[in-house]
C-alpha cells in the first residue's frame, strides 16, 4: 500500500469519493445475515422486557439492597460510549485537530446510536415504564413531578438534550456529503438522500452559512460533552452512601466515558476498515491519535482511583473504608481487579508507538478497555449498594437470564443500527477528508504507512 | 524535507540576535531588586514584630501562585508538544516557557516553609493520632520536597530541549505532520504525568491539611488546574504587553495570536468554574458536616464571602462575559484587563484556601501581606527576564520571517 502512493498528489479528491461511495453501494447477503441476527437477538431481547413489563422487576437479579445493577451499569457504559463522538466532532474541531476528519462521522454515528440504546436503559430499569413521563416536565397543577432535586431528573435532561445536540450535528455535517451521494444515487436512495440534503447546491453562501452554523454548533455541544456524563455521575456521588459519594466524580466520569467511547471507535473501525476496503483514508497515523487519547484518558481514570483509595485511607472514615475493602478483597474483588487490569494496566502499554500503530494489538486493547470500563460502572454501582453502613443489610446481586439477554441485546442494537448506518450512508466524511487532504497524504507517505 | 529546518534554523538563529533589545532596561531590574529587598524586609519586620502566623501565611499564598503560574506555564508547554499546537510558532512555546526561570527558586523557598511550619500546620502542635502516618514533619516535606525536585529537573530539561535548533524548527513547522524532536517526545508526557501527581500532592499537604478534617477528592486535580490557568492569564498579560513594547513588528500583532490565547483563557476559565461546581454540589447535596464546614465559612459567612465572590467574579464571571465572541479575545485592553484581573483572582482565590484554615474570623492584611507579596513578585519577575527576552526575540524574529 506504501509502494502505491508515492507521491504527494494521491489520493486525489476523485478518489476520496470513490472510497467513500463505494462502501455505499448494495451490500451482499452475508452484511443481511449480520444485520438480521443483530435484530433477531433485539427481538428476543424486547420479548424479555415485555415480560417484565407483565410480571414486575421480580423476573430481574434486583433484591434489596442492590436496587440498581445491570441495567444502570448499562446506562452509564451507553452514555460513555457516545461521548467519543462529540469529543472528536466538536472539541476537537475547535482545537483545530487534524487527524480528526477521517474518524469523525463514525464516531459520531456511534455517539448517536450509543445514546439512543443508553436511553432505552432508564425505562428498562422501571417498575412501571407507564409512568417515564414523570421524569420530564409536564403540566402538572401541584408540580409534584418532576422532582428537580433528584439527579435522575437532570439525567433526563442531560440525556435528551445530548441526544438532540448530537442528532442535529451528525445530520448536519452529512449535508454536504449526502449531496455528493445523491448526485450519483438512483431510485429510492436518490429520494432519501435528496431528503437527508436538504437543497444542498454547494453554492458559497450555503459553504459560509454551513462553516458558521458548524462552528456555533460544536461550541454548543462543548460543553455538553462535559456535562452529560458529569451529571450521570452525580447519580452516584450525590449520596451519603461510601462509594457513592465523591467530588473527583464528574470529571472523572467524563474522563472514563472519553477512554471508553474512543476505545469502542478503535474497537469499530479497525474491522470496518479492512472490510470495506478504506484502508487509504483510514490511516494508521489517525489510529495512533486516537491510541493516545486512550492512553491519556487511561491515566486520568488511573489518577482518581489513585485518589479514592488515598481519600480513603486519608479521612479514617470506618465505613467508607470498609465499603472499599471490601470493593478490593471483598466477594466481587475480582470485577475490581479485572478493572484495573483492563483499565489502568494494559492501557499502558500504548506508550510504545510501535504498539500504537500495530492495528491487531490496538483492536485487542480497546477490547479490553471496553470490558474494563463496564466492570468499572458495575463496581461502583452495585458494589457500594450490596454494602452500605449497616453490615446486617448486606447483600449481593446476581444478573437473571433477563437483564443478560437485555444487555446482549442492547450491544445487538448498537451494532445494528451502526451496521445500517454504514453501508447506506457516507460513513466517512468526504468533505472534511478534502480539506484536509494535505494531511491525507502527508499520513499515507510518511513512515505511518510503514509499520500498517 | 531534509533542507527545509536547516533553512529555517540559520534564519532564526540569525535574526534572532540583533532583532530583539533585553525585555528590561537597567532601571526596571533596579526596581525588580528593590522590590525584593523590601520582601526580605518585610519578612524580617514580620517576624520581630509578632506577626510570624500572618507572615508565614503570607509566604505559603505567595509561593503557591508564583510556582503554580512557573510550573502551569511549563505544563502548557509540554501540552502544545503532546496535542502538536503550533499556531503561533515558537513564540508561543517561549509565551509557556518564559516563567521557567522560578522554579529552581520556587523549589529553594519551599524549604523555607519548614521554619515556619508550627504557624502554618495545625497538626504539627496538634498532632491527630488517626492521620499521623501521613501528617508528620519529616515525610511531609521529604515526599513534596522529593516532588518538586522530580519536577525542578523535568522542567529545566523540558525547556531546555525546547530551545534548542532542532525543536524551534519543529515549532515552526506547521504545515507538517511530524512529531516533535525525540527528547521532547520523553519529556513532555512525563512532565506531565508528574505535574498530576506532585500538584496534587502540593495541594493535599500545603493546603488541604491546614483544615486537617476536611478532605476532597478532585482538590488536587482543582489545585493543579488553577495553577494551569493561571500560567494562561499570566500569558496572555505578558502577550499584551510585549505586544505593545515590542514595537510594529512583532508576531503578537497577528490579531489570531491574541485570538487563540484569548480562547484559552476563556475555556480554562470555565473548566476551572466547573471543577469549582462539582466540589460545590457533592458537598451541598451530601450535606455531611466534616465537608461542608470549608465552604460555609468561606462562602456564606463575612469577612470570607466577599473574598469569595471576588475570586468567582475574578477568575470565571468576568473572563467569560467579556471574552465572549471573537473582538474581545482580540482587543488588547479588554484580554489585558480580564488576564490582570485573573492572576489577581488567582492570587485572592490561594489565599482564600489557605487564610480562613488559620484565621477564620479576621482577614488579615497590611503591610505584612503587601510588602512579601512585592518580593516574591520581584523575585519572580527577575527569574523570568532571561524567558522573557526569549519571547521578544521569538516573536520579532517569526515577525521578519513572515514578511519578507
Amino acid at each position: 500500500m506504501a509502494a502505491a502512493v508515492q507521491d504527494s498528489t494521491t489520493p486525489t479528491f476523485r478518489d476520496v469519493d470513490r472510497g467513500v461511495l463505494r462502501v455505499m453501494e448494495m451490500p451482499g447477503l452475508l452484511y443481511w445475515i449480520w444485520v438480521a441476527f443483530c435484530f433477531s437477538l433485539v427481538g428476543i431481547a424486547a420479548a424479555l422486557w415485555t415480560r417484565q413489563i407483565y410480571s414486575g422487576l421480580g423476573v430481574t437479579g434486583l433484591r434489596q439492597p442492590v436496587m440498581w445493577a445491570t441495567y444502570i451499569t448499562d446506562f452509564v457504559f451507553w452514555v460513555g460510549i457516545a461521548h467519543s463522538g462529540t469529543l472528536i466532532s466538536a472539541i476537537l474541531f475547535l482545537f483545530r485537530t487534524r487527524w480528526r476528519t477521517a474518524v469523525y462521522r463514525a464516531a459520531e454515528t456511534m455517539t448517536l446510536f450509543a445514546v439512543a440504546t443508553a436511553g432505552l436503559f432508564p425505562l428498562v430499569h422501571l417498575g412501571r415504564v407507564w409512568n417515564a413521563y414523570w421524569l420530564l416536565p409536564y403540566p402538572n397543577e401541584r408540580f409534584l413531578q418532576p422532582n428537580f432535586r433528584s439527579p435522575l431528573v437532570w439525567d433526563a435532561f442531560a440525556v435528551s438534550t445530548y441526544l438532540t445536540i448530537s442528532a442535529l450535528f451528525l445530520f448536519m455535517g452529512l449535508i454536504p456529503d449526502v449531496a455528493n451521494a445523491r448526485e450519483q444515487a438512483t431510485g429510492w436512495r436518490k429520494t432519501f438522500y435528496s431528503i437527508l440534503s436538504m437543497g444542498w447546491q454547494g453554492t458559497d453562501e450555503q459553504w459560509r452559512h454551513y462553516s458558521m452554523a458548524y462552528l456555533l454548533l460544536a461550541g454548543l455541544a462543548t460543553p455538553l460533552v462535559l456535562s452529560v456524563h458529569s451529571v450521570v455521575s452525580w447519580d452516584f456521588a450525590m449520596a451519603q452512601l461510601p462509594g457513592w459519594h465523591s467530588t473527583i466524580f464528574a470529571p472523572y466520569f467524563v474522563a472514563g466515558a472519553i477512554f471508553s467511547g474512543v476505545a469502542m471507535v478503535i474497537t469499530l473501525l479497525v474491522p470496518m476498515r479492512k472490510w470495506l476496503h478504506i484502508e487509504d483514508l483510514l490511516t494508521p497515523w489517525h489510529f495512533d491519535n486516537l491510541a493516545k487519547v486512550v492512553l491519556l484518558t487511561s491515566l486520568i481514570v488511573s489518577y482518581s482511583y489513585a485518589t479514592e483509595t488515598f481519600m480513603t485511607w486519608y479521612s479514617g472514615d470506618k465505613i467508607e473504608q470498609m465499603t472499599f475493602h471490601m470493593r478490593y478483597f471483598g466477594p466481587w474483588g475480582w470485577m475490581f481487579w479485572v478493572m484495573v487490569a483492563c483499565n489502568c494496566v494494559i492501557p499502558l502499554l500504548l506508550f510504545s508507538p510501535r504498539i500504537r500503530v500495530n492495528l491487531t494489538a490496538l483492536w485487542i486493547i480497546s477490547i479490553f478497555v471496553n470490558i474494563g470500563m463496564w466492570f468499572e460502572r458495575f463496581v461502583i454501582i452495585a458494589g457500594s449498594l450490596a454494602v452500605n453502613f449497616n453490615p446486617s443489610q448486606w447483600g449481593s446481586y446476581t444478573p437473571s437470564i433477563t437483564e443478560i439477554m437485555i444487555t446482549v441485546g442492547s450491544f445487538a442494537w448498537f451494532l445494528g443500527l451502526f451496521s445500517l448506518f454504514a453501508r447506506f450512508l457516507p460513513i466517512v466524511s468526504m468533505t472534511e477528508l478534502k480539506e484536509g487532504i494535505a494531511w491525507l497524504r502527508k499520513a499515507l507517505r510518511k513512515d505511518y504507512a510503514k509499520a500498517a | 524535507m531534509s533542507a527545509k529546518p536547516e533553512a529555517v534554523r540559520i534564519n532564526a538563529e540569525g535574526i534572532a540576535a540583533p532583532a530583539a533589545a533585553p525585555v528590561a532596561g537597567a532601571a526596571f531590574k533596579g526596581l525588580l531588586g528593590v522590590l525584593v529587598l523590601v520582601g526580605i524586609a518585610g519578612f524580617a519586620a514580620g517576624i520581630s514584630s509578632g506577626n510570624a502566623d500572618r507572615v508565614w501565611q503570607a509566604y505559603l499564598v505567595n509561593f503557591l501562585v508564583w510556582i503554580g503560574i512557573a510550573q502551569g506555564g511549563v505544563v502548557l508547554s509540554a501540552a502544545y508538544y503532546l496535542t502538536q499546537g503550533r499556531w503561533a510558532g515558537a513564540t508561543q512555546y517561549r509565551l509557556a516557557e518564559a516563567f521557567a526561570g522560578f522554579i529552581p527558586l520556587g523549589f529553594v523557598l519551599f524549604w523555607g516553609l519548614y521554619f515556619g511550619r508550627t504557624m502554618i500546620f495545625p497538626w504539627v502542635l496538634h498532632p491527630i493520632p488517626q492521620k499521623a502516618a501521613w501528617l508528620n514533619t519529616p515525610f511531609l516535606f521529604a515526599r513534596d520536597g522529593i516532588g518538586l525536585l522530580v519536577m525542578t529537573v523535568l522542567s529545566l530539561a523540558l525547556v531546555r530541549a525546547s530551545r534548542r535548533p532542532e525543536a524551534t524548527a519543529w515549532q515552526r513547522n506547521s504545515a507538517d505532520i511530524e512529531m516533535p524532536p525525540p527528547t521532547l517526545r520523553k519529556i513532555a508526557p512525563a512532565l506531565g504525568i508528574a505535574f498530576t501527581v506532585v500538584y496534587s500532592l502540593i495541594a493535599f499537604d500545603l493546603v488541604m491539611s491546614l483544615a486537617p478534617v476536611w478532605r476532597s477528592t478532585l482538590f488536587g486535580w482543582y489545585f493543579f488546574g488553577g495553577a494551569f490557568w493561571s500560567a494562561i492569564v499570566a500569558i496572555a498579560l505578558t502577550a499584551v504587553i510585549l505586544r505593545a513594547r515590542l514595537g510594529e513588528h512583532n508576531v503578537l500583532r497577528d490579531p489570531t495570536v491574541l485570538h487563540d490565547i484569548g480562547k484559552m483563557v476563556f475555556a480554562f476559565s470555565i473548566f476551572w468554574i466547573y471543577l469549582v461546581f462539582a466540589q460545590y454540589i457533592v458537598i451541598w447535596y451530601g450535606d455531611i458536616p466534616t465537608e461542608t464546614f470549608f465552604i460555609v465559612q468561606r462562602v456564606y459567612y463575612m469577612p470570607w464571602k466577599a473574598i469569595s465572590y471576588a475570586v468567582v467574579f475574578l477568575m470565571w464571571v468576568i473572563p467569560f462575559v467579556g471574552l465572549i465572541g471573537v473582538r474581545p479575545k482580540k482587543t488588547p485592553a479588554i484580554l489585558g484587563a480580564i488576564s490582570l484581573g485573573g492572576i489577581i483572582g488567582v492570587w485572592l482565590e490561594r489565599y482564600l484556601l489557605v487564610v480562613p484554615s488559620l484565621s477564620l474570623h479576621t482577614i488579615p492584611f497590611g503591610w505584612v501581606e503587601v510588602l512579601i507579596t512585592l518580593g516574591f513578585f520581584g523575585a519572580f519577575m527577575l527569574c523570568s527576564l532571561p524567558g522573557l527576552d526569549l519571547v521578544a526575540a521569538a516573536a520579532t524574529s517569526e515577525w521578519q520571517e513572515g514578511h519578507e
